[in-house]
């Protein structure tokens, strides 16, 4: 607390919670845990939180005489076994590029081209093939872009065609996810939903395309994406739902994340929000968090399927004004709308 | 067999120990009792090392674990059944501990219980800041930036937070101008049940009379 903070409270005069707040400063002080015995008592939990898992298989194992927990027991053991088995599924491993160079007349030059391309993709080689006809010869060339690499193959394709076309060439680049098959724990399937997309030099239906493509490569289809420019502000609303499986304990969590020249947006560049519905047999939880400039703020709004719009839009602002966000905040039909305001 | 996790709980430790005993004496300011809080703190502690490899810089340990702390504080605010302890009604059936003309009929236990019931009847925002300024001795600017929040709006924070608590002990004041709050005058046993309302006081010692901490 700084010396003027200080002052202000004394210049206040005792508050009638003054003493309380002492004693709870004091109380709360003694008999405090050792720091061993906190870690023991947590590792404890932690531990416990598998086990139950392994209590369940036993329970499965002697249903004689109790058919009631036969089939509770198989329900619960379907579900144990979906998420702690290995399984195999679909992933995007990367991006295959493609450039075709039409009408080269100068062939020597797609050697250039080719390493420019490898060193704007990042690929560890770079594939030329040829074909000739009466008006010059069709180059291609062909990279792989991994998923690891955390790049925009795509954006940076596009950009690299733009640049050649600027320079003369005829060029055009095709992207193409690469997916293949893998094993994995359901838990890594759940963490690997996660994309990136360019937004520098794009309309903004290109982005809302390339958003589209994107989450349907990495085989989420009930979407609603909507990328609409505003005056100077470009409003980008991705909706993907969703359902989890009984006995998912990691919903599967969506990340996308809009880059400007390759690096992540600025926060001072509007207002971004996040949102999750949480349905479960208890109500609908509403989770949104809010990033407006450099302020964020987590809003969580239990039962929101009871809460009428005007509740709802109620205490959303009331949060976000707690956190020092006074932003627009509209309900609609259960819909929940936040944006900077105008 | 060596549990493959010892190295992450080896590190938390290391990390934890020249703050762990301020740590856990916030999460019981922030709670309702001694065992609330330190059910937050082990609470936080498991988050903690679940996320401990996303730590890239050692130095900022300490504003992190903070972080990891109030978030926790607050998903367990917003549960439902936290939001039963709320109505002022409940927290002060027949008996409560009214503030009285004399200070030495309160004991340090009692006060802290009618602290920790004023400080939950605030937003959890509120309540951190409150406990953060007033009692830990944070600056405006540390809170801020414990909250992600700007200077204006802690502040904002503050002045709202002492304004529920004003009103509050204000309402306390009127129930005991009303009803007649008990003294330290009192029979031993209206006593005792005012300090088994107070989660701070400690368990009393067997065949013994309790005496004041």
């Amino acid at each position: 607390m700084s010396d003027l903070e200080r002052d202000s409270s004394a210049r206040r005069g005792r508050s009638p919670w003054d003493e309380d707040l002492d004693a709870l400063r004091e109380t709360s002080a003694r008999d405090l845990p050792t720091l061993g015995n906190s870690m023991s008592r947590t590792r404890s939990r932690s531990i416990a939180a598998t086990h139950w898992k392994e209590h369940l298989m036993s329970v499965v194992e002697s249903p004689k005489g109790r058919p009631w927990i036969v089939t509770a027991g198989i329900a619960t053991l379907i579900a144990l076994v979906a998420l702690v088995v290995p399984i195999s599924y679909e992933r995007t491993t990367g991006h295959d590029v493609s450039l075709v160079l039409g009408d080269l007349r100068d062939v020597a030059s797609a050697a250039g081209i080719a390493q420019e391309m490898k060193s704007a993709l990042g690929s560890e080689q770079v594939s030329v093939s040829s074909t000739v006809s009466t008006h010059g010869s069709n180059v291609t060339l062909q990279g792989f872009v991994p998923a690891r690499s955390g790049m925009n193959a795509a954006a940076r394709a596009q950009a690299l065609a733009k640049e050649l076309n600027a320079r003369g060439f005829t060029a055009s680049a095709t992207t193409t996810p690469r997916r293949e098959r893998v094993s994995g724990s359901v838990y890594a399937y759940a963490r690997d939903l996660s994309i990136r997309v360019e937004t520098e030099g794009k309309t903004a239906a290109q982005i809302e395309d390339e958003i589209r493509q994107q989450l349907a490569a990495a085989g989420v289809t009930n979407t609603t994406v909507s990328v609409t420019d505003e005056g100077k502000a470009r409003q980008v609303m991705i909706k993907a739902e969703n359902h989890g499986q009984p006995g998912e304990d990691v919903p599967r969590d969506l990340t996308v994340e809009l880059t400007k020249n390759g690096a992540a947006m600025p926060a001072g560049d509007g207002t971004r929000v996040e949102m999750r519905r949480m349905k479960t047999p208890d109500g609908t939880t509403l989770t949104a968090i809010v990033t407006s400039k450099v302020r964020t703020a987590t809003v969580t709004v239990p039962h929101v399927d009871q809460m009428s719009d005007a509740a709802l839009a109620d205490r959303v602002r009331s949060i976000l004004r707690d956190a020092g966000l006074d932003l627009d905040v509209q309900v609609t039909d259960g819909h929940l709308q936040i944006q900077d305001m105008k | 067999m060596t549990d493959p996790n010892d190295g992450r709980w080896r590190r938390l430790m290391v990390l934890l120990e020249p703050m762990h005993e301020q740590a856990v004496a916030t999460a019981r300011r922030l709670s309702r009792s001694q065992a609330d809080g330190d059910d937050l703190y082990h609470e936080a502690l498991l988050q903690a090392f679940e996320r401990i490899h996303f730590l890239r810089d050692e130095s900022r340990f300490r504003s992190w674990f903070y972080a990891v702390l109030f978030n926790r504080h607050r998903d367990r605010s917003r549960r439902s059944f936290w939001r039963r302890f709320l109505p002022w009604e409940a927290a002060f059936p027949d008996g409560d501990p009214a503030i009285t003309a004399s200070e030495d009929a309160e004991d340090r236990v009692t006060r802290a219980g009618r602290a920790s019931r004023a400080l939950a009847t605030l937003p959890p925002e509120q309540r951190e800041a409150i406990v953060l300024f007033e009692i830990e001795g944070w600056s405006i600017e540390e809170i801020a930036a414990s909250q992600t929040v700007t200077l204006s709006a802690v502040k904002s924070r503050l002045a709202r937070g002492r304004e529920r608590l004003r009103r509050w002990y204000e309402r306390l004041e009127a129930l005991a101008s009303h009803a007649g709050a008990p003294r330290a005058s009192d029979p031993p046993l209206e006593r005792e049940r005012r300090d088994e309302l107070s989660p701070w006081a400690p368990a009393p010692a067997t065949g013994k009379e309790r005496s004041d901490v």
